[in-house]
């Protein structure tokens, strides 16, 4: 495969535009509709954010009915649609767009020399979609019935039972509010896919002249990993999702199970496997939480290199470790089902591949860690949120070690305890890492600085509000408090429940601990301390740029010389050398 | 921030463009991720097939015989677009009939479709019918997309991308062949 990409073509390129200077491009084109990576990385970032409102606000609801039932003013059946539609917005709409979507478009270009995505008007069209997709999510909360309640999983039967035609209605909930539900994560599903594409392709053939994939940095590495998984792996959430809309609307019979009777009412469509549903959800289910999980600690590694000023340890080790995770993490989806029924032997498979898999994930935990051994560490707010990254990283594989063991599993599997143990991976760390990515490139997105205090509370308040709230939750789910209930009332579990106002009030303070970020994000765009162009003296090549970043991102685009993490390689111990660097 | 992001946009936003050479390996690419996560889906839908065949409600129905002589219109297919992927004077002339042999099989499996009805066997009459259904229409999409790529390539007169058009329309072929095995034998 050949790689670089002409420098030649790219000046020529440069003059066509030099052209047109001094016309005023069309406000509209230049932030709407733009097909400029660094604009729509902007615009999913923006976007998150509004969505995260809506998610975390809907999360101190319900927080607020499990600390002090009753006063959250909400029957049980919208208690389950607000559960559903908060894990909805969280993995799909905040987590995703902001870190798969939002930073991996504004760093891709910029970090592998190239002067935008391989295809930047598919680019835009996904993001256009994302916006009605955002809409139609909201929006399923005001139809009749209110918003899907059948989990972010999205289990049948009962989100196969619409109440339309001859299928009889399983809840509110899974009537219109369910059928919006799938369109918007359709969109989600197109827009995410093309997205994907263009991230494998810009990375595969649009690398600077020298840029080979073992000069890449991590970052980059993780987005091309997390990019084939998804595309991978997203087809069965695709089928599965086309069959369940037949089950719905059309009165087939894929997933619900015979003998089904709904208040009363036989259902007509029966003779089929909820449990495959199941599994084709989880075939997407398990990679998708690497989609997320990689990218963040790709992140971190890049921001720990730049802030302890040193090349992160084994770098190929991590991109090894990176792969084996990608390939395991498509066959241990099995490992959510332990109670639905499964062959014990398939169990004990499922069992011993998801524990294979800690041993790539503790490789990824080691190496960063390794990365601070002896170093000069910087502690800015970006580096203090990779270093939470490392900490959430290890406490919730910790989490996943018990609930791999299918016996331990038996007991946890639908308590707390995996509440806790995916909040703190798919949650802290995902979180975590693009929040040290916002602090980390903001400089070079707006040309400014966020403010570093309001920085620091930020990541104190998160930090600590967070771990506090879902280790407690693990202790909970020990306690046997099970997941998605509305009210408790057995004997056993009152001692878990002593604990529910300390959560909640723990989850106040993580989510309170973001509207200084907000202040800051927003503040700091037009008052922050003006940036020079590298003003973290790192080496990978979004930082050889002038900022703000030129249409084009680079006047000529850069030749790489050498490795990505160029720390402490002058000649006086503390220099650093770019990528770029003449030999 | 508009002021900020000013400088990015201070030059008409044009897209930038590729050379030539690249854009063919972006276009490889996508081409090669697409049939990929294609070949995911059909064996998403193959494994859920192999698995609701288990139930007790199973009865297969026979398909009409029209769906061979469709296996065999869009073999056919394959083999000229090959001709025409080998270049020369008539590849024009064979991407034509690409396009044509194309168009037909979408509509024989429409018929196929109406014989079905006509017996009696609709999408909601049996999981087997269900999935014939399902995959035929889900195939079909398939080809669609497959047959505008051919449309674009065939508007472009004379272009090196021929190879991945191929590509994707041997694995939407090999994917009715493969469907047809499936609803037939299993
Ligand atoms: C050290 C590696 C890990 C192991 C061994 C592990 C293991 C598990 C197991 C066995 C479950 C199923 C528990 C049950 O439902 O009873 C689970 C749930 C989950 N894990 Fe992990 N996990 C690991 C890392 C991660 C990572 C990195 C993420 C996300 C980025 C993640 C996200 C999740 C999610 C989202 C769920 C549950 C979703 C739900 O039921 O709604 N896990 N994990
Ligand atoms: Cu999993």
């Amino acid at each position: 495969m050949a790689i670089a990409q002409a420098v030649e073509t790219g000046k020529a390129g440069h003059q066509a535009h030099g052209r047109d200077h001094g016309h005023p491009a069309g406000f509209i084109r230049k932030y709407i509709f733009s097909t400029d990576h660094k604009v729509i990385g902007v615009q999913y970032l923006l976007m998150a954010m509004l969505m995260s409102v809506v998610g975390l606000g809907l999360s101190l609801w319900f927080r607020v009915q499990l600390a002090w039932p009753g006063k959250a003013a909400m029957t049980p059946e919208q208690y389950v649609a607000i559960v559903t539609m908060h894990g909805t917005i969280m993995i799909f709409f905040v987590v995703s767009l902001a870190l798969s979507s939002g930073l991996g478009n504004f760093s891709i270009p910029l970090q592998v020399g190239a002067r935008d995505m391989a295809y930047p008007f598919l680019n835009m069209l996904s993001f256009w979609i994302i916006v009605p997709a955002s809409a139609i999510m909201i929006l399923s909360f005001f139809v009749e019935g209110g918003a899907a309640a059948g989990g972010w999983t999205a289990y049948p039967p009962l989100s196969a039972l619409s109440g339309f035609g001859k299928v009889p209605r399983g809840s509110p909930g899974s009537g219109m509010g369910q059928t919006l539900w799938l369109l918007a994560m359709a969109l989600f599903i197109v827009s995410f896919t093309m997205g994907g594409l263009n991230y494998v392709a810009t990375i595969l053939n649009l690398r600077a002249r020298g840029m080979s994939l073992m000069r890449m940095p991590l970052t980059v590495w993780t987005y091309f990993v997390a990019a084939l998984l998804g595309l991978l792996s997203f087809p069965a959430l695709t089928a599965a999702a086309i069959m369940l809309l037949l089950d719905r609307h059309l009165g087939t019979s894929f997933f619900l199970p015979s003998g089904l009777v709904v208040s009363g009412q036989q259902a007509a469509n029966v003779g089929g496997t909820p449990l495959l549903f199941q599994h084709l959800f989880w075939f997407l289910g398990h990679p998708e939480v690497y989609v997320l999980v990689l990218p963040a600690i790709g992140i971190a590694f890049d921001v720990i290199a730049a802030f302890s000023r040193r090349p992160p340890h084994g770098y190929k080790t991590s991109v090894w470790a990176l792969l084996i995770i990608a390939f395991l993490g498509m066959i241990v989806w099995g490992h959510h089902m332990f109670t639905s029924g499964m062959n014990p032997f398939l169990g004990k498979y499922f069992s011993i591949a998801t524990l294979l898999i800690t041993a790539p994930f503790a490789v990824l935990g080691v190496n960063l860690l390794a990365s601070l051994w002896r170093a000069r560490i910087r502690f800015t707010t970006s580096m203090l949120f990779a270093l939470g990254l490392i900490s959430a990283v290890g406490t919730g594989g910790i989490g996943g070690l018990f609930l791999a063991t299918a016996t331990a599993d038996l007991h946890f599997h639908d308590t707390y305890f995996v509440v806790g143990h995916f909040h703190l991976m798919i949650g802290v760390v995902t979180m975590t890492g693009t929040f040290a990515g916002i602090y980390y490139w903001f400089p070079k997105m707006f040309g400014r600085h966020m403010n570093e205090t309001l920085g620091k509370l930020h990541f104190w308040g998160t930090f600590i509000g967070a771990f506090a709230l879902f280790v407690i939750q693990h202790f909970q789910g020990f306690g046997g408090m099970t997941r998605r209930y509305f009210e408790y009332s057995a004997d056993y579990v009152q001692p878990a429940l002593a604990l529910n106002p300390a959560v909640t009030w723990f989850a106040f303070l993580a989510v309170g601990a973001q509207i200084p970020f907000f202040f800051n994000f927003f503040w700091s765009m037009f008052k922050g301390k003006k940036a020079e162009a590298n003003p973290w003296e790192a080496t990978t090549l979004e930082w050889t740029t002038a900022t703000p970043v030129p249409h084009g991102n680079w006047e000529r685009l850069p030749v790489v010389s050498g490795k990505p993490y160029g720390y402490a390689e002058g000649a006086n111990g503390d220099a650093h050398r770019m990528q770029n660097a003449e030999a | 921030m508009l002021m900020r992001i000013e400088a990015w946009g201070r030059e008409e936003r044009e897209p930038v463009e590729l050379p030539e050479s690249v854009r063919a390996e972006t276009w490889q690419t996508l081409t090669y991720l697409m049939i990929a996560g294609g070949i995911m889906l059909f064996t998403t839908f193959s494994a859920s097939y192999l698995v609701r065949r288990q139930s007790a409600d199973w009865a297969p129905a026979r398909l009409p015989d029209l769906v061979w002589v469709n296996l065999a219109v869009v073999g056919a297919a394959s083999v000229t677009m090959e001709l025409a992927r080998r270049g020369g004077a008539s590849a024009r002339r064979w991407l034509g009939s690409t396009i044509a042999l194309g168009v037909l099989f979408v509509a024989g499996q429409a018929i196929a479709w109406r014989q079905l009805a006509a017996q009696g066997v609709f999408l909601t009459s049996s999981p087997h019918a269900s999935f014939f259904y399902m995959l035929t229409a889900v195939h079909a999409a398939h080809v669609a997309a497959g047959l505008a790529v051919l449309l674009a390539a065939l508007r472009r007169a004379g272009n090196g991308q021929l190879g991945l058009c191929a590509a994707w329309w041997h694995f939407v072929g090999a994917a009715w062949a493969w469907v047809v095995m499936l609803l037939t034998f299993f």
